[in-house]
């Protein structure tokens, strides 16, 4: 009787056991209008946290779903959004050919950076653009700040960002942009910079540019906006994408520029490999780059690897980790030794090195406790060691901790709250900066709320504290709120108020060196500094192929810091402005003709920017910013044009030419850029194969970004990628 | 109409665009003088004081050919421990204004004395310009005619002949 109980009993597990096992499976491609098969597509299942994307046949593969019904939606910018609604009667697999229409005006891509969540760029109250991999890839940039550069209202100096006037630029010190890869930080614990070669190009899907104060959500360093760049998702099918490169520098246009019989070259390769074995998946990448420089002694040799794995543990749970980092050697050039030797350091930098190790890593802990409440938690360490192989042998090693967690949580329709708490610990050895430590915290909440259909409200807060080693402690709390109506389906307005902090980092507080003749000391009294920011849009839509958008913004900064020479010693130091305000408007606009083969894109960024202590503009804010793009595309063959120009920036670090430090430091004109492309995509055998000649600065025009920097003259490269 | 506004843009950045910026004094080519690299090869001796290029009219045939008659050009000290050297006859000069004509010594020397002198027993060569088909240390400077790539490697641990009058 005991037995035969037993006997039941097995059964009836096995059954269950069964009915649980039971699992079912997609499969499909995506293509264009045409039947031409779309690479790296995004399919998610709604309401879940499994998602792929297309190999390079246009194919995916979702499988082992538990559930017999699940909601599709499959994206690519560039391509209209699509949801499908699948169900699992009688089968347990089913097959799909998905057909995404292509989009004449890109005002419903999706982006996460703006509010931590998925919205609609018309459904935001700031201004948002992003940059596609697709243009990444065509225009062979081999560092992301390359490719933002032709961003309205973006201004890169040197190697530094600032967006919409945020920031001028500081050898080695902090940012006021906020950049990061798929949500992690990625500014070094130490100077707080950015290092944009840490990311390699063609792993990032797009790059979603917020502009404006965004540290009611992030924090200190995003208090001039937030460059967030997303990851690619890793294939559900084997998938090894290889690209190689190489391009030359030309002559420079002086002869009394030029330094060397032979041109300088550049060059570079990536393999990387991506797949989906069960329910891990990973993606592998490694890179080297040489290139010799178009200056004297700034060559630069960089290996890179990349990293990043998935494990859906069901389909309301997922870990993701990310990890990348370089090793890199590169000559020294701070300025040149005078504009008569624009292409040459100074004489003592010649032979000197700044080798440099760098890696970050995080860890994205996804799940979703409902369908109305998730939670992402985010720990991560970004490592940072660099030498200077000079007389001053300054070095200095930093690991900076991070983690956060953010709940997202589903009120009622159209009523959504994301609230989340960050920790952070900072730990720095170094020669410059002296043996520190740093932490923090931040707490921050933020609720969206549809008054209706077309009026999205928007109010939020963050509390920030923050403890830089000896310095006072300071904290912070940076309320926003922002509204987005949408008047007609083409007509959206939207308006945003804020206020946004950065405390000091390190570097600006305790850095004290001797370099290049230059000597900095620490400012033990150094405070954060805060800002107010004001901006209303509209974007209208004319028609399928033209929009405009219209943006003006208003900055009110206080304590704002900004290095100076101190007259009593004539060495820099960094102090606290006492105020400072940056105005303007930016309008872009997008059009499209011949049937959507070409696309213009175009931008204008008006910016007045005030010491108000001093009533002089800003250093290194051009007055005046312009870029425009061209594409055109005929079947296998597209071409295409970038033309950027920033008016001669009114103030410069006089001090650096008045004592000497910089000769010829005051010369600096207007910036016109105008680079060429043309590409051709075609089948080898199996192999999708992919063609690009750039011309860079074609015109060869001189010019600086940063004073006594003679940016890169003219150069062309070629480029080949394919996948299989 | 539509090709009309691209070629009407980009007639418009050609027109807006000078070359940018330039030398103070460019035209260099035009100038009566001569340039290039100096590399060094080897490890420096610390007991070097000063490092110099010149450049003599007459053939150093003997310890009086070392003097400051036949010396027409004596370029800035060039600094201590430096691998590659860039210089010119027209910026990089402390001494002597080079005037069109054959030279028979370009060098490279170095003293470790702590006083500068023209005493043949204080310098040494380490290096000598060689141009294709003349004699080590030769050099052709024309009128109004700038002549690049003079450049000379040194390589300590394989020194030049040195002239007579040396220790």
């Amino acid at each position: 009787m005991i037995a035969k109980k037993y006997y039941i009993l097995l059964f009836l597990l096995f059954t269950a056991c069964s009915i649980a096992a039971q699992s079912f499976t997609i499969t499909g491609k995506v293509t264009d209008e045409k039947g031409k098969p779309l690479v790296g597509a995004n399919i998610f299942l709604k309401g879940t946290v499994i998602g792929t994307a297309t190999n390079s046949k246009g194919e995916f593969e979702l499988s082992k779903l538990k559930n017999n019904s699940y909601t599709l939606i499959i994206s690519m910018i560039g391509y209209e959004k699509k949801e499908i609604n699948l169900s699992f009667s009688d089968t347990k697999s089913q097959h799909l050919t998905i057909k995404l229409k292509k989009e004449s005006v890109r005002v419903d891509q999706v982006v996460v950076t703006a509010s931590k969540h998925k919205n609609e760029i018309k459904n935001l109250p700031v201004s948002v653009s992003v940059i596609t991999s697709e243009r990444i890839n065509e225009k062979n940039f081999v560092t992301l700040d390359q490719a933002l550069r032709y961003e309205p209202g973006v201004v890169i100096t040197k190697d530094q960002i600032s967006i919409r006037g945020s920031s001028g630029y500081t050898v080695g010190a902090g940012t006021r942009v906020l950049t990061a890869i798929d949500g992690i930080p990625l500014y070094t614990g130490d100077s707080g910079e950015i290092i944009w070669q840490l990311i390699p190009p063609s792993e990032i899907d797009r790059v979603e540019v917020v502009k404006g104060a965004a540290s009611s959500m992030y924090g200190t360093t995003a208090m001039g906006g937030v460059v967030n760049l997303i990851s690619k998702d890793i294939t559900s099918k084997p998938l090894t994408y290889v690209k190689m490169f190489a391009g030359s520098y030309t002559k420079p246009s002086y002869d009394e520029w030029k330094w060397s019989n032979s041109l300088q070259s550049y060059y570079g390769a990536t393999v990387s490999h991506s797949r989906t074995i069960g329910k891990l998946g990973i993606t592998g990448l490694f890179s080297y780059f040489q290139d010799d420089g178009y200056r004297k002694n700034d060559w630069e040799k960089r290996y890179s690897g990349y990293l990043k794995a998935a494990y859906n543990f069901s389909e309301s749970t997922s870990l993701t980790l990310i990890g990348s980092g370089y090793s890199r050697d590169k000559g020294t050039f701070t300025y040149w030794k005078g504009l008569n030797d624009a292409l040459l350091p100074p004489d003592n930098e010649i032979g000197q090195t700044i080798p440099s190790d760098r890696f970050v890593i995080g860890l994205l802990f996804n799940h979703m406790f409902s369908d109305k409440v998730s939670m992402l938690i985010k720990p991560s360490l970004y490592n940072s060691y660099w030498y200077d192989a000079s007389e001053s042998s300054n070095s200095s090693k930093s690991n900076l901790y991070r983690t956060e967690v953010q709940v997202n949580w589903k009120l009622a329709e159209g009523s959504l709250l994301i609230s989340g708490i960050e920790g952070r610990y900072n730990i720095v050895t170094s020669s410059i900066f002296g043996d520190r430590s740093s932490d923090g915290f931040g707490v921050y909440t933020q609720w969206e709320y549809h008054l209706s259909k077309a009026f999205l409200f928007t109010l939020g807060a963050r509390y920030d504290y923050s403890k830089l080693d000896t310095l006072k402690s300071s904290d912070n709390v940076s309320p926003k709120v922002g509204l987005n109506y949408k008047l007609t389906k083409a007509t959206i307005l939207r308006a945003s108020a804020g206020k946004g902090f950065r405390a000091p980092t390190l570097a600006e507080a305790f850095t004290s060196t001797t370099t290049s003749g230059i000597t900095v000391k620490p400012n033990p009294n150094l405070q954060s500094e805060t800002s107010y920011s004001f901006e209303i849009g509209v974007n209208q839509t004319f028609s399928q192929i033209f929009s405009v958008d219209l943006a003006l913004f208003d900055n009110e900064y206080h304590n704002f810091i900004d290095p100076i020479i101190d007259p009593d010693d004539s060495k820099i130091v960094f102090e606290n402005i006492t105020r400072a305000r940056v105005r303007g408007l930016e309008l872009s606009g997008n059009l499209t003709l011949l049937n959507k083969k070409l696309n213009l894109k175009a931008g204008y960024t008006l910016l007045n920017s005030e010491d108000l202590e001093t009533g002089k503009a800003l250093k290194y804010r051009p007055q005046h910013s312009f870029v425009i793009s061209g594409d055109y595309q005929i079947g296998y063959f597209s071409c295409g044009f970038d033309y950027r120009y920033n008016s001669r920036v009114e103030e410069i670090d006089d001090a650096l030419v008045d004592f000497g430090l910089v000769p010829d430091g005051d010369e600096r004109v207007n910036i016109n850029v105008l680079d060429l492309r043309a590409g051709y995509r075609f089948m080898f055998g199996e192999l999708p194969l992919q063609l690009f000649l750039n011309a860079n600065n074609v015109l060869n025009y001189n010019y600086v970004e940063m004073i006594g920097n003679l940016a890169p003259i003219a150069n062309y490269s070629l480029s080949l990628d394919f996948m299989f | 109409m539509k090709f009309y506004f691209i070629i009407i843009l980009a007639a418009i950045i050609l027109v807006s665009c000078d070359g940018g910026l330039a030398p103070t004094e460019p035209g260099l080519e035009n100038k009566t003088g001569f340039g290039g690299t100096i590399t060094f090869v080897g490890n420096w001796d610390p007991e070097i004081t000063q490092t110099n290029i010149v450049l003599f009219k007459d053939p150093l045939l003997s310890e009086a050919d070392f003097n400051i008659q036949n010396l027409r050009y004596l370029s800035t000290a060039i600094p201590f421990g430096t691998t590659e050297y860039s210089y010119n006859s027209i910026d990089s000069i402390l001494f002597g204004n080079v005037e069109a004509g054959k030279y028979a010594y370009l060098a490279v020397v170095q003293t470790k004395a702590e006083q500068i002198s023209m005493d043949r027993k204080d310098w040494f060569v380490v290096g000598v310009y060689q141009s294709e088909g003349a004699e080590p240390g030769e050099i052709t400077i024309e009128e109004n005619k700038f002549k690049f790539d003079v450049n000379i490697v040194c390589d300590f641990n394989n020194p030049p002949p040195q002239p007579p009058g040396g220790e």
